[in-house]
């Protein structure tokens, strides 16, 4: 049983929940995931870390409301608990020492890359941050990102916060733009039809471009292969090869069908 | 003597047409009089080690069981199997006895083999129904040691259990929420029922063996850590669960499962009761497994059993290669799977719209010469494609050990299959304090020999310990 310390609703539909986790947590390194069951009757179901205490032995993982794992996440108070919980699972993100370094978020993803940009900025890179929501209440966390960015570029689908635009469009604005610094690399979280555009814009420019596949898997160690992918032209398992990719390699067509394998709420026939 | 009955006496199973529609077991086992008079029919060969005991990877005392039995005595029969056997309860049920005990018993040569796997499930289920556990198997003097059993399943629960016995300390980590490995997760509940693994682990418990879930050594913890932090032993039974995909185009089409995860979202997720559950799984009328060993079967009975019009096993070779036991594809059979032999997928084929499965395409295989594992090899026959429509495909040609204990852990030899290397005899691997045993070591292979693996070497490592 690992219990709950904290449920957090980041912006409508996000949320941060944080648990009692003390191996997990002492094991943690930006850019990996956990594999949790809520209760005995609960699917297997994985989730980013967002952040760890290892002191306290909590972690953090953030999820969207939108099937009946993520509804009884939803629905825990502090002292609740769930079932199991088992990780730090993948490789960490590969956080090499660049001189700059532009984090792409947009929606769940302003959580869950933030650990990896704060950790790009601890080994000495400059961090500009590209952080996307559709409307302004979904931009959170901009206090933390301002503190460790030298640039925060905040954009919004309808214009009510920031700039208007989607992070993809308003990455090749920036990346167009002869006063832009070159970043040396890309690193995005966000939805995949966001990540595969933003991969388009970077494509071109043969600016390197980290993505992180979040793929529905079983087990997390390699048992079940339901996360596998096409990168490269050979397939790969996200929970034992990534789930960072370089994201002009991904197949992305295929992760939008496979996406669609198991909609929720569809009846078993 | 009563005159010896040359044949076996039948056992009752359910009705395929009543069987496929649910998921209890349907080899209902002997009642009382006929394990009786079956167990009767042992000739209590004298020289049983080099017969059935033999044929058996773990000797078990099947001529003590049987006598035991027919003499109505089942304390006795109970503590004859746990003497040997750690499982008796899953390899009365999941052994492939036609190819080993029962293969070599001489009864077979005049008329058919004693049933020796139903008379040990007897055994084991009468004691179960009791709510006891046989007493008298020799314990060993509390060592103070303490070992790491990584790994839930045959290898690690044998390890685990004979060196409780021998006096050690044992935590058992597993990956898993639930204890078993293949058993928990990949056998089918109508051949190898819950509460039957869910009591081989409860007694394990009683020896006081504990259990550590959702703990991904490799991952959360390293063995090295292990070592150097209190556990004097690591034995390494992490299985070879990471399957192989066949490598043809088409691969990664939704509707294509791996036999364990297919297995694993029914039998350990209980996906056939979404929504009580919260697992799904979705499913077409027209199926294919391909593959043809004991999880190939299972996954195709399983297919029936979720309401699948037309459930079909495609094998490359021919009925006679088949790794998987007769008896369960006979068992397929008569609940209506078919068998497409000598048949090998070329590419699967998706619909134009959502990039689900829509269609697989076959060729036509002959048999050549034999390849190393003296099967004939089969060879593609030009011109002989043909498309089979589908819905789903379930994978389940092999499987391999997965990298992350090794990678994690200094001084392992591996093999290039990614197996461990480890001594055939005592489970002793290059690492000092680190013994491996089961699938990982062997690759795919059976529940016995796991456990017979992790017999082994807990007998080397109580030595050692004590050494």
């Amino acid at each position: 049983m690992y219990r709950v310390v904290s449920n957090q609703l980041l912006a409508p539909g996000i949320r941060l929940l944080t648990v009692i986790a003390p191996q997990v947590a002492a094991k943690a390194q930006p850019g990996q995931f956990i594999i949790l069951r809520v209760d005995e009757k609960g699917e297997r179901a994985s989730f980013p870390l967002v952040d760890w205490d290892r002191s306290q032995g909590t972690v953090s993982f953030s999820f969207q409301e939108r099937d009946r794992t993520t509804a009884k996440l939803a629905a825990l108070t502090p002292g609740a608990s769930v079932l199991n919980l088992m990780g730090p699972l993948g490789h960490p993100s590969a956080i090499g020492q660049h001189g700059q370094v532009l984090a792409v978020a947009e929606g769940m993803g302003i959580a869950t890359l933030f650990g990896v940009a704060r950790a790009f900025r601890e080994v000495g890179s400059q961090v500009v941050a590209l952080l996307g929501a559709a409307h302004d209440d979904g931009l959170f966390w901009q206090g933390r990102w301002q503190a460790i960015s030298h640039q925060l570029v905040p954009v919004t689908e309808n214009g009510s916060s920031g700039r208007q635009g989607s992070v993809a469009q308003e990455l090749g604005k920036m990346l167009s733009s002869p006063e832009a610094g070159r970043p040396d690399v890309v690193v995005v979280r966000g939805s995949t039809p966001t990540m595969a555009e933003v991969c388009e814009v970077t494509r071109p420019l043969g600016i390197k471009t980290v993505v992180s596949i979040h793929s529905l898997m079983f087990d997390g160690f390699g048992i079940c292969g339901g996360c596998r992918i096409t990168v490269d032209g050979a397939v790969r398992l996200v929970c034992l090869d990534g789930p960072d990719f370089d994201g002009h390699k991904v197949d992305w067509e295929e992760i939008r069908r496979r996406e669609m394998a198991y909609p929720p709420g569809l009846p078993m026939s | 003597m009563a005159k010896l009955n040359p044949n076996r006496v039948p056992v009752a199973a359910r009705a395929p047409a009543l069987r496929v529609k649910d998921f209890d077991e349907y080899i209902l086992g002997y009642t009382e009089d006929e394990v009786r008079a079956e167990a009767s029919r042992c000739l209590q060969c004298p020289n049983a080690l080099e017969l059935c005991r033999r044929g058996c990877p773990i000797a078990n005392e099947i001529p003590g069981f049987m006598k035991a039995v027919a003499e109505g005595n089942w304390e006795e029969a109970a503590l004859k199997v746990h003497l040997r056997n750690n499982l008796g309860a899953v390899c009365g049920r999941v052994c492939d006895q036609s190819r080993q005990c029962e293969g070599s018993c001489v009864v077979g040569k005049r008329g058919t083999p004693l049933a020796i796997g139903l008379v040990e499930r007897y055994i084991m289920d009468w004691e179960r129904a009791q709510g006891r556990r046989a007493h008298g198997v020799p314990q060993g003097m509390p060592s103070n040691k303490r070992v790491a059993v990584v790994g839930a399943g045959p290898a690690g629960l044998a390890a685990a259990s004979d060196l409780a016995r021998l006096g050690h300390q044992v935590t058992v980590f597993e990956a898993l929420h639930v204890a078993g490995g293949v058993m928990a997760y990949g056998i089918p509940q109508f051949r190898l029922p819950r509460l039957v693994v869910e009591a081989e682990v409860g007694y394990m418990r009683s020896l006081g063996v504990e259990f550590c879930y959702d703990t991904v050594v490799g991952q959360t913890i390293a063995v090295d850590e292990l070592l150097a932090g209190g556990y004097h032993v690591v034995f390494l039974g992490v299985g070879a669960g990471v399957p192989v995909f066949l490598g043809v185009p088409g691969e990664t089409l939704s509707g294509i499962y791996s036999a364990n995860e297919f297995l694993a979202r029914i039998t350990m997720m209980q996906a056939h009761r979404y929504p009580e559950y919260d697992t799904s799984i979705y499913m077409g009328k027209k199926v294919a497994v391909i593959g043809a060993g004991n999880t190939a079967i299972d996954a195709a009975q399983t297919a029936l059993r979720l309401g699948v019009g037309e459930v079909s096993i495609v094998y490359r070779r021919s009925a006679e290669e088949m790794p998987a036991r007769k008896e369960e594809a006979e068992r397929a059979v008569e609940e209506g799977v078919n068998f497409h032999w000598l048949t090998n997928p070329l590419r699967f084929l998706g619909d134009d719209h959502h990039g689900r499965l829509a269609a697989m395409e076959c060729i036509q295989m002959a048999l050549g010469e034999p390849d190393q594992s003296g099967r004939r090899r089969p060879v593609p026959q030009p011109g002989s494609e043909f498309v089979m429509p589908l819905d789903n495909a379930i994978l389940a040609v092999s499987t391999i050990p997965g990298f992350l204990v090794p990678r994690t852990t200094g001084g392992l030899q591996v093999t290039r299959w990614g197996t461990i290397v480890a001594h055939g005899e005592t489970g002793a691997t290059d690492r000092r304090g680190v013994w491996a045993g089961g699938d990982v070591v062997s690759g795919p292979d059976t529940v016995v020999r796991a456990i017979r693996a992790g017999k082994r070497a807990a007998q080397d490592i109580d030595a050692y310990l004590r050494s």
